[in-house]
């Protein structure tokens, strides 16, 4: 019981505003602004979501999407993990890739879209190498931050204790900059995510599976606002889904474990 | 065994040095006081010991590695105060039962037997102190040197810390070279304390101290000699 009502106390604020959104949309929908066409109502957009599910495209799209962005964004910490490491803790690495990594962290990855398209088609390699050139700047930056923000009394206490080496990292320095790395990591899944998204917009033929990109495009072909919509409340859910269920918990019990306050 | 011969360290450019020409020897089995105002080279002169600081000149001989206990008592965040042990015997080829055994031994030691499984956030200031005198035993080093180990806790805790301390010391022959600003603390505390003076960095004065132990920090005796070093120490801040 106390169980349930946790849940709905930690829900209710979500779904008051849901709610408020959902109110304020029929409102502007029931004055006429403009043609349902245009801006069609809720109910409209969940009879779209309703046709996505009977035709069996909604969980399958949303599983190709979250498939391939989760797939990317693991592929990214570990390129981005030991990058991160080596240029947090070597100088002369760091003097010539930090640069680097802050240019390309700058950059949008859907600029290398063309560059990809050309080189490895319309393929999932394009996709993991958007994905990759959005995630890993944004998380190896990160947990360069974070091991900079080590307290060196930390740092003299491993010293003390003998520590050195791989297992100084292990055990010292990764869980130190473990909050900074965390807040990398979901600064990079939303890079990672968005850049899926991106790359399936453009790339959304070939020998890709379809995802929540390919119901944007179709709603966009046929002219369907409802099927875009019901597209971008899909997409919104995945990303949802990722925090409540991944990041949330992770944080929390990081930030528990060290007397952190939890927001 | 510590011996100190004429070390001098100058930090940079700066014209005064912050150790001149110390010199000084610590027994095996000793317990050592250093008093001064801030700035006098307390620290500098446990970093040298320490190995962490090099002097510009002199020679430094330390017959076994030391450990130091900061202000700061520098405990990892994510780790219990078991594990925070543990890790101090990360390379002494014990299973990983063993060490958690001997951290739980350890514990008892300084007084924290059921608090083995808490963080560090859970624990009181003098408690994470005393975690971070048990994981400096873990290391195995006789030697500790303390740099004004207590002087974030109240006084209440640090009395209570200073009779364990001893008690630690006689245990286990430790040899302490214990740093504060904190005359009744140095006189409670050593057997030997050395009053050290600023610009140039440098021992000034000793005081030899027979009273037994445990001492009571509100004796005529400690109160008489606290007011002794306290005048010496005043003279060298203020020069009158």
């Amino acid at each position: 019981m106390s169980r349930f009502r946790s849940f709905v106390t930690a829900v209710r604020p979500f779904v008051f505003g849901m709610g408020a959104v959902v109110t304020v949309w029929q409102v502007i929908v029931w004055a006429k602004l403009k043609p349902t066409s245009e801006i069609p109502s809720p109910v409209m957009v969940a009879d779209a979501l309703g046709g996505l599910w009977s035709d069996g495209v909604l969980l399958s799209s949303m599983w190709n999407s979250l498939h391939r962005g989760v797939l990317g964004f693991l592929m990214s910490i570990l390129v981005a993990t030991p990058l991160g490491l080596l240029v947090a803790l070597v100088r002369p690495v760091r003097s010539f890739v930090r640069p680097v990594l802050s240019a390309l962290q700058q950059l949008p990855s859907v600029s290398w879209v063309p560059i990809s398209i050309v080189l490895f088609g319309t393929t999932s390699t394009t996709v993991y190498a958007i994905i990759l050139l959005g995630a890993v700047p944004s998380i190896a930056n990160s947990l360069v931050s974070g091991v900079d923000l080590i307290p060196p009394t930390q740092l003299r206490a491993a010293k003390m204790l003998g520590l050195g080496g791989v297992r100084n990292v292990r055990r010292v320095v990764l869980p130190a900059a473990m909050p900074g790395y965390l807040t990398g990591l979901e600064q990079g899944w939303a890079f990672a995510w968005r850049s899926l998204m991106a790359a399936e917009l453009i790339a959304s033929t070939g020998e890709l599976g379809s995802g929540l990109g390919n119901i944007l495009t179709e709603g966009r072909n046929s002219q369907n606002m409802s099927l875009m919509l019901a597209g971008v409340a899909l997409v919104l859910a995945c990303g949802l889904l990722v925090e409540k269920a991944g990041f949330s918990p992770l944080r929390r019990r990081v930030l528990s474990a060290r007397g952190l306050a939890v927001a | 065994m510590i011996t100190l011969s004429k070390a001098t360290v100058v930090f940079g450019a700066q014209p005064i040095p912050v150790l001149d020409s110390v010199s000084l020897v610590v027994e095996q089995g000793e317990f050592v006081s250093v008093v001064g105002a801030s700035g006098c080279g307390k620290s500098t002169l446990l970093n040298v010991i320490a190995g962490l600081e090099k002097p510009n000149q002199g020679v430094v001989e330390v017959e076994s590695a030391p450990s130091l206990i900061f202000q700061d008592p520098a405990l990892f965040a994510w780790l219990s105060a078991r594990e925070n042990v543990a890790l101090a015997l990360h390379d002494k080829g014990m299973r990983r039962a063993d060490q958690r055994s001997e951290a739980d031994r350890l514990l008892r030691m300084v007084g924290l037997a059921g608090d083995e499984n808490k963080r560090p956030h859970e624990l009181s200031g003098g408690m994470r102190q005393r975690v971070a005198i048990a994981r400096a035993i873990a290391r195995g080093s006789r030697l500790l040197l303390m740099d004004e180990p207590f002087s974030a806790l109240d006084a209440i805790t640090r009395d209570v810390l200073h009779d364990e301390l001893v008690t630690l010391w006689k245990e286990h022959g430790l040899t302490i070279v214990f740093v504060t600003h904190n005359v009744r603390e140095a006189v409670t505390l050593g057997q030997r304390v050395m009053l050290m003076a600023a610009r140039p960095g440098r021992v000034v004065a000793e005081w030899h101290i027979d009273e037994a132990y445990p001492r009571d920090p509100s004796s005529n005796f400690v109160h008489g000699l606290e007011r002794e070093i306290t005048a010496a120490l005043k003279k060298e801040v203020v020069g009158v």
